[in-house]
This record gives structure tokens, sequence and C-alpha cells, in this order.
């Protein structure tokens, strides 16, 4: 026991107060900031979905350019949330032409719209924009999570349109037991979530996503961050974090209702049973040479549920890489940056020919 | 881009009271003499010191919270951050009042069975108190949004309510004992008392409102009590499901009461602090997470929802009937319009694909209009 530890208590807690202040003023000049901080080009709309293409700072360009699709939930821009914390601005770097998908925000307007909408009407459409623009006869797929779903149903359906594709956190097996999400829905009275609610909000789908570990997302996170609360650098990084992670999309009804039902309760896709626009998807289809990355940690998509993607698909050239990160992590830490990165370009340039001049801009186009 | 604004003016008023009430409390606890804190941890001393760290922190929190202006990001992670650092610093009060106290008793003390006890119970006791305010500051969704959304309907049920209460108070006759066994540290107790608010309320309110009605309002008055039904299930389920999170709080306390001996003759110091925060979220995470995948949560899960749910769709369907005597569009209408608006937006958009295709098959290409990107 200390002599006076009074003493020492009382320093913890105007410590602390000092830089609550400190971090009050630092906290309080923001009101907004950037969604993704590498310039790109608006090229195509159609509804609410956008497409925007991000060029190469380099001079040897990979021919293939490379079309992300991310979650419905969520936004695309976590994986371009700071300058030194982008996955795009490293796939970039490293000579990738890349072409992004932003869903956009379903209004009640769009409460109709389906899974089918989404992969063979947007993403198809999206796709065969890029073909042209880029003059290749197929290109490259990086699906992300929920994207990843999408992107193995898109290439199933069109193997001819995908020359590599890229999952990445991306679920095929939903009823694996090691996932709150997994066990969560599939109770879930989703008819009568979709025909009260319309479209699901997303304020909804976020404590879902919070209640996965309570006292850490929504005590110690913000706990920690007193620590270094006086620093205006790690302050605005947060706050990055913060606003993609409460910026939250409401999900088209339709949409979330087939997801459910289909993925989660009935695990249609894992099984070969998965219709979709009357036309039967089977993973088989997927022929193309595919990287199926994953993260170990992962407690929103553990890896549990994406690992099968690998035998599940018809291609003979499967790579399956696990990285010891998290759902968030694999975005944005450090390794993901100096590891991650580097696997997915090296991996496409080695499946792809050779390299070419940054490609020409062309006007925008809306549907 | 980033957006900036200046700190609004009124923080610094705010903080300079503050100062100066601190200080003033400040100096008169060191006024009564230093002395007082040099056996800060043993017998009254501590608590008073609890009690002073515990306002200190409290006028802190409320003088920051106060001033928080209510837009744009950094408010409102500031807002959370202030959430956190609360149920934090409530730990710290909980931590200087009760565990520092048992933790620092002088090698050698004897533990008897009524001193163990007594400790339990005012382990419980504060505990049970920090819980409450934690759960209370967690995002309460949007099922519970739904039930704030009638806020202005909350005085009319009451008044509806009050007919009933002499039959509901009759079987209320549970509740002392019910409590007794709550005193007493029976964790099933709060899950018996929700139950019985269920039971109560389908003998008596529950029964009346489902009866059908009579006379010239009849439609408009059986969806009134629809809607009210609809609500009081809602809250009924709802107060089932708060009940099993108080249980499992309750479990969680439990297990991290039977960590103390771990911290029992540690220095007191922020770092010991920590290490007791620690413990205290890690285990409470844990045990929550058990809770998520039992088959009782999941249930209640999809009790609430449902109900939460039903009660949306009554009062959407009662919300529509008033609407129709107005020339505003229901909702049902609204969803005809969006329905047809996406059948011609599906239409166009095959439509147009079979342009491109026909195009593609003859070698040519139509003209359009010029594309643009707003």
């Amino acid at each position: 026991m200390t002599a006076n530890p009074m003493e020492s208590m009382v320093k913890e807690i105007t410590d602390v107060q000092r830089k609550l202040i400190k971090g009050y003023e630092n906290m309080l000049q923001v009101k907004d900031l950037e969604s993704g901080v590498t310039p790109r080009e608006l090229v195509y709309k159609e509804d609410k979905v956008s497409l925007y293409h991000y060029e190469p700072p380099v001079k040897d360009v990979h021919h293939v350019p490379l079309l992300v699709s991310y979650a419905l939930v969520n936004r695309q821009y976590m994986m371009d949330i700071q300058h030194d914390r982008s996955l795009i601005r490293k796939l970039l770097e490293m000579g990738i032409d890349m072409y992004v998908i932003d869903w956009g925000y379903p209004s009640k307007i769009d409460k109709y719209n389906t899974m089918e909408d989404y992969i063979m009407g947007y993403m198809d459409n999206i796709v065969d924009f890029v073909r042209q623009r880029s003059g290749q006869e197929s290109v490259n797929l990086l699906g992300v999570c929920q994207g990843g779903t999408f992107s193995l149903i898109y290439s199933a359906l069109f193997p001819r349109k995908i020359k590599n594709l890229v999952v990445m956190v991306a679920p095929v097996d939903f009823h694996t037991k090691d996932g709150l999400l997994n066990v969560w829905s599939k109770q879930m009275d989703v008819d009568l979530m979709v025909d009260v609610m319309g479209n699901i909000p997303g304020d909804f789908m976020n404590l879902g996503f919070l209640w996965l570990k309570p006292f850490q997302l929504i005590i110690d996170k913000y706990v920690g961050l007193l620590d270094n609360i006086d620093d205006p650098y790690v302050v605005h990084n947060f706050l990055r974090m913060e606003k993609w992670i409460f910026d939250s999309p409401d999900q088209a009804g339709e949409t979330f209702r087939k997801f459910i039902k289909d993925m989660y309760q009935d695990n249609k896709l894992m099984k070969d049973e998965f219709v979709l626009g009357g036309r039967k998807v089977s993973l088989k289809n997927v022929t193309m040479p595919v990287l199926n990355i994953f993260g170990e940690q992962d407690h929103l998509v553990p890896p549990s549920c994406s690992r099968p993607i690998s035998e599940l698909v018809g291609s003979k050239d499967v790579t399956t890489k696990a990285f010891n990160l998290g759902h968030i992590g694999m975005y944005v830490s450090s390794r993901s940056q100096k590891e991650l990165a580097p696997t997915v370009a090296e991996w496409l340039k080695e499946r792809g020919g050779e390299n070419v001049a940054p490609p020409k801009k062309a006007a925008a186009k809306k549907k | 881009m980033t957006e900036t604004s200046k700190t609004p003016t009124d923080f610094a008023s705010h903080w300079m009271q503050w100062q100066q009430d601190f200080w003033k409390d400040w100096m008169q606890n060191a006024s009564k003499g230093m002395e007082k804190f040099t056996g800060l941890w043993s017998g009254h001393n501590g608590k008073e010191f609890a009690g002073w760290q515990e306002n200190w922190m409290k006028s802190f929190t409320d003088a920051l919270s106060g001033s928080v202006p209510g837009e744009g990001l950094g408010a409102d992670v500031f807002g959370r951050t202030m959430e956190a650092g609360k149920i934090y610093t409530d730990l710290l009060g909980f931590w200087t009042k009760v565990v520092t106290p048992l933790t620092q008793l002088a090698p050698g003390t004897p533990l008897t069975a009524e001193k163990i006890e007594e400790m339990h119970r005012q382990w419980n006791e504060e505990y049970g108190k920090m819980m409450e305010a934690m759960w209370g500051s967690m995002p309460e969704g949007e099922v519970q949004d739904t039930a704030k959304s009638v806020a202005g309907l909350q005085k009319t049920i009451l008044d509806y309510m009050w007919q009933f209460y002499l039959p509901l108070s009759k079987n209320l006759e549970e509740v002392p004992e019910i409590l007794e066994k709550a005193a007493k540290g029976e964790s099933g107790a709060l899950i018996e008392m929700a139950g019985l608010f269920r039971r109560n309320y389908e003998a008596t309110m529950g029964k009346a409102l489902k009866a059908p009605s009579m006379g010239y309002s009849r439609e408009f008055i059986d969806n009134f009590n629809k809607t009210l039904d609809a609500y009081f299930q809602f809250q009924a389920a709802m107060t089932e499901y708060e009940a099993l999170f108080m249980q499992t709080g309750q479990k969680a306390s439990e297990k991290v009461f039977a960590r103390l001996s771990e911290f029992r003759g540690k220095e007191v110091s922020p770092e010991t602090f920590k290490e007791f925060y620690r413990v205290w979220w890690t285990i409470n995470e844990d045990t929550y997470q058990e809770l998520f995948m039992a088959p009782v949560f999941l249930n209640l899960l999809q009790e609430v929802l449902r109900r939460g749910l039903t009660f949306r769709k009554v009062l959407d369907s009662f919300t529509d009937q008033l609407i129709e005597q107005t020339n505003l569009p229901s909702k049902k209408d609204m969803d005809e319009i969006y329905r047809a608006i996406y059948d011609l937006k599906k239409e166009i958009r095959w439509q147009a694909r079979s342009i491109r295709q026909i195009e593609e098959h003859l070698g040519i290409e139509l003209k359009k209009p010029a594309p643009s990107t707003d």
C-alpha cells in the first residue's frame, strides 16, 4: 500500500479530466469527415447505385481492371478510410486499376428491390460497363463480406464475364454455430419484419452488431480512447472509424428477406439449392481462379463461414489465405496494408497477363 | 473535406463554475485535516473519500455532458465517450466504495461468515445500482423507438389504464413475497416478477381490451383497443427481456465477486483499478455472450421482436384508419405507389437491356440522350 494512495488517485482523475477537456475541444471542432480519402471519379450511376473509378498513380498498370463489390450493410469507404490505412490506395500503388461500387442509401421507394435486382440488374450492368470501358472481355472481381457472397453468386451466373474472383471475409456457410449473427438470424421472423418495417433500418442492424460484443464496443472502446483523447491525430482517426461504424444504410426490405431466409435460415448456397431470378445458382459454375481470404479473428464472419468456399467452387485454381486479423482489421490494420494488399495484387498479376498504360478517362454514364 | 466549427463559448463558463465548486469542496475537506486521508482506506475515512470522489466525478461529467452541443460527428462521438466514461467512473466509485475496503483488510483479519455475508450484501446493493445505471445508457434501437413514437398517446393510455387499476392491484398481492425473495438474492425472483405482470395483464386489462365493443364508433374503438393491447403485450415482453438482462448482470456480479481475492493486499492505485475494470468487463462480456447463445434468450429476443413489430403493425393500421378521413395518402397508398414505381423501373431496365442486345446483334448504335452525372 502506498504512503498516500489518495495522491495517486487524485492525480489519476485529474489527468483524466484534463484529457477529457482537450478531447472535448478536439472532437467538437469536427462536424464531419470525408468518406474515403483517395481521389476518384464517378463514371456510372443507376438509381442510387454509383460506380467510382480510381486511377493508379503508377506507369505500369495491370490491364484487367478490378471491380470491388462491398456489402450492402455499411459503406465501402472502410477500404479507403485514411491515407495510411487504405487498402484501395495500396492496390492502386501496385498498379491495379480499380472500380468500386457504392450501393447508396436505399429509401422507402427502394423497399421492393430484390437480390435479383442487385445482382442480375445493377451488378451485371456495372460489369458490362467496366468491360466495355476497359475493352476487356472479362474483369477481375473482388467481393467483400456480403458483397463477397453476391460476387460468388454473380460469378456462378455469369462466369464468362469474370476473369479472376477474389472473395474477402465472405460468408457462404451460414449454419456454423460460432457466429452470433448466424444464431440470432435463424429464428428471426423476417416476413413480419419486412412486412411491417419495409426497409430494415440501419440503426437496427447497428444495434445487432454492437451487441455481438457489448462491453467491448459500447464501453471499453471509448474508455481506451481516454488514454489518447488529447491527441488530435488519434481522435481524428477514431472519429473516422466511428463515422463508418454508425454510417449504416437501411436495407432494401425484399433483399433482406431473401438474404436472411435463403442464406441464414436455409443455407441454400451451401446446399446447392439457391435460385435467383428463376436460375439455379451452383457454385460449381465458379470456374475462374478464386482467391479466398478470411480473418482468423473475425467475429462477424467467422472463418468457418468462409473457409468452405474453397471446396464448393468448381475452379481448379483456388488459393486460400487466412490472416490473423479481425473483420475490420482486414481493411485497416497495418498488416492488411503490408501483407493483404500485396497478396491480392500479386495473385491477380500472376493470372492476368501484361501491364498496360493507365486507362484513358471516359465520360460518365447514367442509366 | 473536413468541416470544422468553433468550440462553444458557453463551455468555458460552465467549466470555470465547476472548477470553483470543485476547489471549494476540496478546501472544505482539506481544512478538516489531511491526517484524515493518511489512513484513507480503513474504516469510515475510506467511505468519506469515496463519497467525495463520487460527487467530484458526478459534477465533472454533468458539467461536460450538460454543455455538449447536439450536432455533428465529433459531438456524437463525444456523447458516446461520455456515456462510456460515466460507466467507467461509476465503476471507479463502486471500487473505492466497496471493493477497496474489502481488499485492504489487514493481513490476518479473520473473515467470519457474518462479515462475508455483510460484504456480499453491500456488494450486491451497490453493484445493482451501477448496472442499472449502465443498462439505462445502452442504445435502445428500433424496437424501443417504436414504442417511444407513441409517446403522445401515453397520457391517454394512462387514463385508460386507471379504470382497470383496481382488479390489477388485487392481483399484485403476490408482489411483496417476490420482492422479499429478490432481497434475499434469489436471482429467479426478477423473472417471476416479470411473469406475474404478464399474467395479471392477461387476466384483467388484456381481457377487456380484446373484448369487442359496440355502437357508433365501434370500429375505431376496436382498433384503438387493439393498439393498446399490442402496446402492453410488447411492454410485457420487454419487461421479461430486461429482467433476463438484469439476472445475467447478477450472475456476472457473482463471478466478479469470486475474483475479489486476487485483489486482496494489492496497493490502491490507478493500475489496480484498471486491472479490476478489465476483470469486470471481460467477465461481463463472457457472461452476456453465454446468454446471447442460450435458447431462453433467443426465444425472448424473438418474442420481443414479434410483439414490437405486431404493435407497430396494429399502430400503422390504426393510423391509416385516421388518415383515411383526410386527404393525405395512407401507408397503404404509398406502398402501392412504391410498388408501381418499382415495376416501372424494372420494365425500363429490361427494355434497355433488350435494346442493347438488339444493337449488338445488328451491329448498330441507336441515338440516345447525352449521358450526365447529375
